[in-house]
């Protein structure tokens, strides 16, 4: 689902279509005018009738110009300006610094533990070895 | 790619006079060209010309059309009242056609429309830089509250950490004493898995450790490593 601004420019090229291919093929399937007095060809009845065409086509571009007049309604207003915005910018990006600041931290404290447990665990192994050692001197 | 093996190329030949000026020789003389300077004011490419100092992403509309709309404008009015004038302006041209079809009005008559078309594209790109920093405003709120999130279960999980270690500590028998010499010969501790009974080694051993060295045996330590050695050969 593409964003609103893409929306309606699709809708708006959808509008210059459907106008462009209204006025096309009405020209093209008119049944073509009687001179009076030239009565020698009988005019040939339209494959789909001239009225449906017509409405339908009214009726796709009346649609279509809604579509784009609610996707107008769905845009922002002017109450966020280019100010405004970029001073919620600098306000978001010192906060992200202060929530690195924080996680660097918290990683820092982690790994001053982890160091901590490591060395605890290289010193319980190391006393076991040497008491491995003295088992083997008793025995 | 679009030639097999020396087939017809649709791609136009490298340039080779330029490029016989790269020899290897050239650029160790240093008289291979330099690159080109970037360009500073207009250029054209393929007919377009293109302005190096436009504000990149809305020129101003005055150049080669006619506005229609006021200086402070609203946008989304504006955009209405545009989208509007376009329906009724191909009723106007529909009227015209009927009427006179080859008159000159049709052609005005769609000039009209093609600036009423230009000017609504114009006020859509006007939007995109503002959803631009929409987008960006978005994002950075994403990634402090990411951010934020993940330091907090950090935190909790080294407050989990730091929980268990104490009731480790805890649960260590509290009746270490240094006369561990008698505890050695009295007690065959096997060397287990469990973190207390080991820590009740490590002090144990730690206490023997150091009369050992108070006795100055210091030269029976490399013969305990042998009998260690001896052991676990012994037991492959």
């Amino acid at each position: 689902m593409a964003d609103r601004l893409t929306q309606l420019q699709d809708c708006v090229n959808q509008l210059a279509d459907h106008l462009c291919n209204a006025v096309g093929i009405l020209q093209q399937f008119a049944p073509s005018g009687s001179f009076t007095g030239f009565e020698k060809t009988a005019s040939k009845q339209p494959a789909v009738t001239n009225e449906e065409n017509a409405a339908l086509f009214a009726q796709l571009i009346a649609r279509t110009a809604k579509d784009i007049d609610v996707l107008i309604d769905s845009l922002p207003n002017e109450d966020s300006s280019p100010e405004l915005q970029l001073a919620s910018l600098c306000r978001l990006e010192e906060e992200n610094q202060e929530a690195a600041r924080q996680l660097e931290e918290v990683v820092q404290q982690g790994e001053t533990l982890l160091t901590q447990i490591q060395q605890a665990l290289h010193d319980i192994a190391q006393t076991q070895l040497d008491s491995q050692a003295l088992q083997s001197a008793q025995l | 790619m679009a030639e097999g093996q020396q087939g017809v190329s649709s791609m136009p030949l490298p340039p080779m006079q330029y490029v016989s000026l790269y020899t290897d020789e050239n650029i160790r003389r240093g008289r291979a060209p330099k690159p080109p300077p970037p360009i500073k004011d207009n250029y054209n490419m393929f007919g377009v010309t293109f302005h190096a100092d436009d504000q990149i992403v809305r020129p101003l509309e005055d150049q080669g059309l006619r506005r229609l709309y006021p200086h402070n404008y609203d946008h989304r009015r504006e955009l209405k009242k545009l989208n509007h004038s376009i329906v009724i302006n191909f009723l106007d041209l529909l009227d015209i056609l009927i009427k006179l079809p080859d008159s000159p009005k049709r052609t005005e008559k769609m000039d009209d429309l093609t600036l009423l078309f230009i000017h609504i594209h114009h006020l859509i790109n006007e939007f995109r830089p503002h959803q631009a920093r929409e987008t960006l405003r978005v994002m950075m709120e994403v990634q402090k509250r990411q951010r934020l999130d993940t330091a907090e279960r950090f935190r909790k999980h080294l407050e989990h950490v730091r929980e268990r270690l104490q009731t480790c500590f805890q649960s260590l028998p509290d009746d270490v004493s240094l006369d561990s010499k008698l505890l050695i010969k009295t007690e065959p501790m096997e060397t287990s898995d469990d973190m207390s009974s080991s820590s009740h080694v490590v002090s144990l051993m730690r206490g023997t450790k150091r009369e050992l060295e108070d006795n100055g045996e210091e030269e029976s330590i490399p013969s305990l490593q042998d009998q260690m050695m001896c052991d676990i050969i012994e037991g492959l």
